[in-house]
């Protein structure tokens, strides 16, 4: 079989197209926002950036984890989670203004300013106990770690998965995956854990939670299901995408159901135990978000995140049925960016302040994203065409 | 073991060993017309209550009023005993929450939903437990248990035929096509 090409397909044409669109608003916009004010500015800039990074990290999570437990059904559709993957040397590089903000400007965490640690007027004996771990120093070089991790998973796992296209007689690339996949969804979760409790937790230093990393986990891994979801039925109706059946369709939304109901467990998890222990240093976090106008963001998201998914995704005929599929699906991105605001914002704001800077963080972000999703696809096969499990992918039946 | 008896023609039966070949002769017999026939298979077969033109079961509506029913009683449970009949302080929460109410609202709706599942799938609409079946003496019946699939098209069916039934499995492919008689037990 010959690699699938869509690059003259009008689909690949017109993402190019309108996400060149988003990211020159985008960045023009944020432009604009980082004039303006430069810390509300680095706020939506980690919005926007912790929405795609997560998704990008959770996509080659997600290819990873196909090879680990020798995924059969997913064969056909894991290419698109891969070429999500590409963007991750964007990812990387935007971790350049985050590291720049804890050394110079220290408007995004509070922790960084050294003034909390000397004798005055602003010194916080919390935080002194905590320096060993933040500070700016350990922060960096946990990024770099981090982003060694991924850079790893991406050379040595995605790329791999690219070189079996070469070959349809000798398999090494795929049995070379095979192994590599366990070491490093271990990797995986503890990089995605701590960077989850460096990047967003230590917005808020005071306060932690030993949950908030699968909280963090869960919520990219149900958008980034989500725009998988999006991605397969786009690409099957454009003719792209050969092959795909309701089948794939029930079988990525039931993992889309799956995973909606666990986002809840866990947030609730979280917020139950907090409530119900009612100590300061833990409930401060749902203090910020349960009073004020923040809380009506809290509740939209028990409404949006949980019950609508839940309740549209519950039956059959629904996560077979395409339409529906991408409307909850671009609902659920939705969901995630007010999750993320949610998560974020209220560390800088009592009253609630979702403004334009996060509209166009998010868009510049996307039209990057979408971009880098529109080159790859220029010279990468749309699907992995010789894949060992290809062929049971093509037959899957749920 | 009692005597047996032969009594009237119950069914016809034929043998399959070919799993495909079961499917599409599914899919004939369903083509036919035939509504009353069932496959015994030793393991679940995929694809063939779909080849067979099994109805969608009703289990899910059974099973969402049982949800429905479990969410209920474990708001009223927790509601009365903590705001209406013992009215306990403790640590100063309020005498009912919806936050503590949930874990006790998702293990009941789970539980009652649980039970719904098992005793409609089972009593209702299986009719189980039957502790025999009218086609128990027939060995390749029997055999479906180990390493036969074994198709049965039933004598109450309105389009059954003896001749009609025989041909239709043996045009099929199926081995070993036989009348089946039902067996009366004499004490």
């Amino acid at each position: 079989m010959n690699a699938v090409i869509i690059a003259s397909s009008s689909f690949v044409q017109k993402l190019r197209m309108y996400s060149m669109i988003a990211l020159g608003i985008g960045s023009a916009g944020m432009a604009v926002a980082a004039l303006l004010d430069t810390g509300r500015f680095l706020q939506a800039y980690l919005i926007g950036y912790i929405y795609f990074a997560g998704i990008t990290v959770v996509a080659m999570f997600f290819a990873t984890l196909q090879f680990l437990v020798n995924a059969g059904w997913s064969a056909l559709v894991r290419r698109i989670p891969e070429i999500f993957a590409g963007f991750l040397p964007i990812v990387l590089v935007g971790m350049i203004p985050i590291v720049a903000d804890v050394w110079i400007t220290h408007k995004l965490y509070h922790w960084a300013d050294p003034h909390v640690y000397e004798p005055g007027p602003h010194f916080d004996e919390i935080l002194a106990l905590k320096r060993g771990y933040l500070n700016p120093i350990f922060f960096t070089i946990r990024l770099v770690l981090y982003a060694a991790i991924w850079f790893a998973t991406y050379r040595l796992i995605i790329v791999n998965s690219f070189k079996q296209d070469e070959s349809n007689t000798d398999y090494t690339p795929t049995r070379l995956n095979m192994k590599r996949s366990a070491p490093f969804v271990l990797l995986f979760a503890l990089s995605l854990t701590f960077a989850g409790f460096d990047l967003v937790m230590s917005l808020d230093p005071h306060w932690f939670s030993t949950m908030f990393g699968v909280y963090f986990f869960a919520g990219n891994f149900v958008s980034t299901l989500s725009l998988i979801a999006i991605f397969v039925v786009v690409l099957r109706k454009q003719g792209l995408l050969k092959g795909v059946t309701d089948e794939h369709y029930h079988d990525i939304g039931k993992f889309m159901f799956a995973f909606t109901v666990f986002w809840t467990y866990i947030t609730f998890s979280q917020y139950f135990l907090i409530w119900y222990g009612n100590l300061p240093e833990e409930a401060l976090f749902f203090i910020a978000r349960a009073h004020g106008n923040w809380q009506f963001l809290g509740y939209g998201l028990v409404f949006g995140h949980f019950i609508v998914p839940f309740v549209t995704l519950l039956t059959q005929n629904n996560k077979r049925n395409p339409k529906v599929l991408v409307m909850v699906g671009s609902w659920i991105l939705f969901m995630h960016f007010i999750d993320l605001a949610f998560i974020i914002l209220p560390n800088f704001s009592p009253t609630l302040h979702l403004g334009w800077q996060d509209m166009v963080s998010w868009l510049m972000f996307a039209g990057l994203f979408f971009f880098t999703v529109a080159r790859q696809l220029q010279t990468r096969s749309i699907v992995a065409i010789n894949d060992p499990y290809l062929k049971e992918s093509l037959e899957l039946v749920s | 073991m009692p005597a047996l008896e032969k009594g009237d023609v119950i069914a016809v039966m034929g043998d399959f060993k070919d799993p495909n070949r079961l499917i599409s002769a599914a899919k004939s017999i369903h083509a036919a017309g035939y509504t009353k026939f069932d496959i015994y298979t030793p393991y679940p077969v995929h694809g063939l209550e779909k080849a067979m033109g099994v109805p969608k079961t009703s289990l899910p509506k059974f099973a969402l009023a049982g949800g429905l029913f479990g969410l209920l009683c474990a708001f009223a449970l927790q509601y009365w005993t903590g705001a209406i009949e013992y009215k306990l302080n403790i640590g100063g929460k309020p005498l009912f929450a919806p936050q503590f109410g949930v874990p006790v609202f998702f293990e009941l709706t789970v539980l009652c939903t649980g039970l719904t599942v098992f005793f409609v799938m089972f009593g209702y609409l299986n009719r189980l437990p039957n502790w025999h079946s009218k086609y128990q003496y027939d060995e390749g019946f029997q055999a479906a248990t180990d390493d036969n699939f074994c198709v049965v098209l039933e004598a109450n069916d309105p389009r059954f035929t003896v001749e009609n039934a025989q041909e239709l499995l043996r045009r099929l492919g199926a081995d070993n096509v036989r009348v089946v008689h039902e067996t009366i037990e004499q004490d």
